[in-house]
């Protein structure tokens, strides 16, 4: 008798037939098994087809019961909503605008003590379109109020990506097991502390005139606080990729008669990405509502709107913190670094994937005393958690750089970005979203990251029937590929080796290149290594330095180094040189 | 001990049941019809993961009833018989288009390569 149970791995309908056919040799009854027109060959591939397709359809389900093999998005986005991740939708790009009012009206001055108020929910284009040619429009979202100290004023203003949406109308009638499902999915917004909100809910009680505001929370248990209502909704993407706003019974419900009203932003998401003024031509705002800026008069006379002709407003830096919603993977990386968390920031750790989470925040660091001090402490470190981020767009927005260069041992010139500071702005949004999982005696300090150029001449025999150029190319692209900040840490250490096996390794690919002419490297050499930075000894205490002592003085090893906690390794790739040897 | 009266056993399609509570077996030439009724009755495609069996003449019997589309159908037939059904050797086809009754008359003469008897096998190919 054959073992007539195979491996869970090959239970496909080959594997069965053949199964089958093994059984039947054993007998002399049905002899016809292995003729394609007869009734029991029929009937035995009738068989391995409905084990065939139980067992994909078992390993599909026993696949999507775990979040680590989940490949269907609605088990993904409810699996990490169990262990307490809220998967996020679209998330709209956010810039801040410099506007600027030369008068109330053409030809009337401005007064000191005037007061500017800029009103929520008001739609400006950007003059950018996207590549389906859609205007890319940005709204208010918060009121901002200035005061007139002259006859000219100019602000700061805060704008979100999106078209206003006004779903209104709604009763407690419409909300399903305490659910509003909104029509389509809208600007979901991760950050729920910062000044660009993406939603308003208005409840109107049945009984009176007078509307509320409710509140977003993030969680309707961990945001009990005793200051706040329990008038709270929460915006959540669901597993079918609605926007939904919900309500629980824990908190307050909106009444069956009770009006609710929903404001939301319709957005492009990473489409909806737009260059500062100067990087795009012929680029002007224009407002799109009469009524954009109130003037209160410090006269005491009534209130009114300023003229749209005596405002201008310009964008000195690119937008950031646009982002499709999150895929399978990012739900699956986004989610697991939640629950290691556990809502507080208490390990390096979980201060990387906290701040990795934000749509503009690439790569994180976070380092303290024993890191500085391991073995003798410093009380001057004591508490002090030092922050570096890598951010998603460098810019005025985030961390403003300037250009630097170095020149190569090859003679080439490579460019470099040298970052400067944090935006104060874009550190205060940093810090006010660390804040709920922060450590009550933690200080916590942002330190401007440090950028480390590697550059490399690379040597390269190539296989007969392969072209040069090509394989050069690949190899140019895969290295590109290897120093992607998302594939890139801080305080790594860099085995050069390990770089040339990646290059060599043809199952590495990236999602978009399969870089297929690798195969065609015979021998791959790295001549020589340039970086903007010096090399420190293996005992120094300053980064970079060797990992090990040098065998001779001025070997010729391919030693590795490790970089400094708040540095970063990058390719400056404009000086790459790739040389055929033969 | 392998049971010498027979050469080729299959499932009975009727699914009858043996005195000793079996299944039906059809033997020898029954089993060769059962093989060839499922070639030709079956639709090129119509079988899950084997997609190329059997004949393609299902559409051909929408096509005028004359002696030109008899001619592909009996290509087609013969074809698909050697290909799927390689105990037999077809020693003559005869198609009869019959236009006034719509349908094809059908007659296939065969050897079976095992015992070399000589069958035939009578059908008739409608809509």
């Amino acid at each position: 008798m054959t073992d007539l149970t195979p491996s869970y791995l090959e239970i496909d309908f080959l594997t069965l037939v053949g199964k089958f056919q093994e059984e039947l040799k054993q007998s002399d009854i049905y002899r016809d098994y292995d003729f394609e027109g007869a009734n029991i060959t029929i009937l035995m591939e009738l068989m391995s087809y409905i084990g065939e397709l139980t067992t994909y359809f078992t390993n599909k389900i026993a696949k999507n019961v775990f979040l680590e093999t989940a490949d269907i998005y609605e088990a993904a986005n409810r699996l990490a909503r169990q262990v307490g991740y809220e998967p996020k939708g679209v998330r709209a790009a956010r810039v801040t605008v410099t506007v600027n009012v030369s008068g109330s009206d053409i030809g009337v001055p401005l007064q000191n003590g005037d007061i500017l108020r800029v009103l929520p929910w008001k739609e400006v284009n950007s003059g950018r379109s996207d590549s389906d040619g859609n205007s890319i429009i940005y709204a208010t979202t918060e009121s901002v109020q200035v005061t007139a100290s002259g006859s000219n004023v100019t602000f700061s203003l805060p704008l979100r990506q999106g078209e206003v949406v006004d779903l209104e109308n709604y009763s407690g009638y419409d909300l399903i097991d305490n659910e509003l499902i909104l029509p389509v999915d809208y600007a979901y917004d991760d950050d729920l502390t910062d000044v660009y909100p993406t939603i308003r809910v208005l409840v109107s009680p049945s009984t009176g005139t007078q509307s509320t505001q409710w509140t977003r929370v993030s969680d309707f248990y961990l945001d009990l606080i005793p200051q706040v209502s329990d008038n709270v909704y929460m915006f959540i993407y669901d597993r079918y990729r609605r926007s939904k706003v919900v309500f629980n019974s824990s908190r307050n419900i909106p009444g069956l008669n009770d009006r609710i009203d929903v404001r939301v932003l319709n957005t492009l998401g990473e489409d909806g990405s737009i260059g500062s003024d100067g990087s795009e031509d012929d680029a002007q705002w224009s407002i799109l509502d009469n009524q954009f800026i109130q003037y209160i008069p410090f006269s005491g006379d009534p209130a009114s709107y300023i003229n749209n002709e005596v405002i201008s407003i310009s964008l000195s830096a690119a937008s950031i913190g646009a982002s499709d919603p999150e895929t399978i993977t990012e739900i699956k990386f986004n989610s697991a670094s939640a629950l290691r968390a556990q809502f507080r920031d208490v390990t390096p750790n979980d201060y990387n994937s906290y701040l990795s989470s934000r749509s503009d925040v690439i790569r994180a660091q976070a380092w303290g005393e024993q890191d500085l001090s391991p073995s003798a402490g410093d009380p001057d470190l004591y508490n002090l958690v030092f922050l570096s981020v890598i951010p998603q767009v460098w810019g005025n927005n985030t961390i403003p750089t300037s250009a630097g260069s170095f020149l190569t041992d090859w003679g080439l010139t490579a460019t470099t970005l040298v970052p400067l500071r944090y935006n104060e702005n874009w550190e205060d949004e940093l810090l006010n979203y660390l804040s709920p999982r922060k450590m009550i005696s933690a200080y916590e300090i942002f330190v401007v990251p440090d950028l480390v150029y590697f550059t490399f001449e690379i040597g390269l025999r190539i296989k007969r029937i392969y072209n040069f150029t090509d394989v050069s190319q690949d190899v140019y692209n895969k290295l590109i590929y290897y120093f992607r900040p998302e594939n890139q840490l801080f305080n790594s250490e860099m085995d050069f080796k390990d770089i040339v096996e990646y290059l060599m390794d043809t199952t590495q690919v990236s999602p978009d290149d399969e870089f297929t002419n690798i195969r065609g490297i015979r021998n791959i050499d790295i001549r020589d290594i340039n970086s903007n930075k010096i090399i420190y000894g293996n005992n120094s205490l300053l980064y970079p330095r060797w990992v090990d002592p040098p065998w001779i003085d001025r070997d010729n090893m391919l030693r590795p180094i490790v970089i400094g906690l708040n540095q970063f390794p990058v390719l400056a790739n404009d000086a790459v040189k790739i040389v055929q040897e033969y | 001990m392998v049971d010498q009266t027979y050469f080729w056993s299959d499932l009975d399609e009727n699914y009858g049941r043996q005195e000793n509570g079996d299944i039906q077996r059809d033997t020898d030439v029954s089993a060769i019809y059962n093989s060839l009724r499922n070639i030709i009755l079956t639709i090129q495609g119509e079988r899950r993961m084997l997609p190329t069996f059997a004949t393609n003449i299902w559409g051909l019997l929408f096509e005028p009833i004359d002696e030109i589309t008899a001619r592909l159908i009996a290509e087609n037939l013969l074809g698909s018989i050697k290909l799927w059904e390689t105990r037999i050797t077809v020693t003559a086809f005869d198609i009869e288009p019959k236009p006034d009754s719509n349908y094809y008359r059908c007659r296939i003469n065969f050897v079976i390569g095992e015992n070399e008897n000589t069958e035939t096998i009578d059908f008739i190919l409608t809509r």
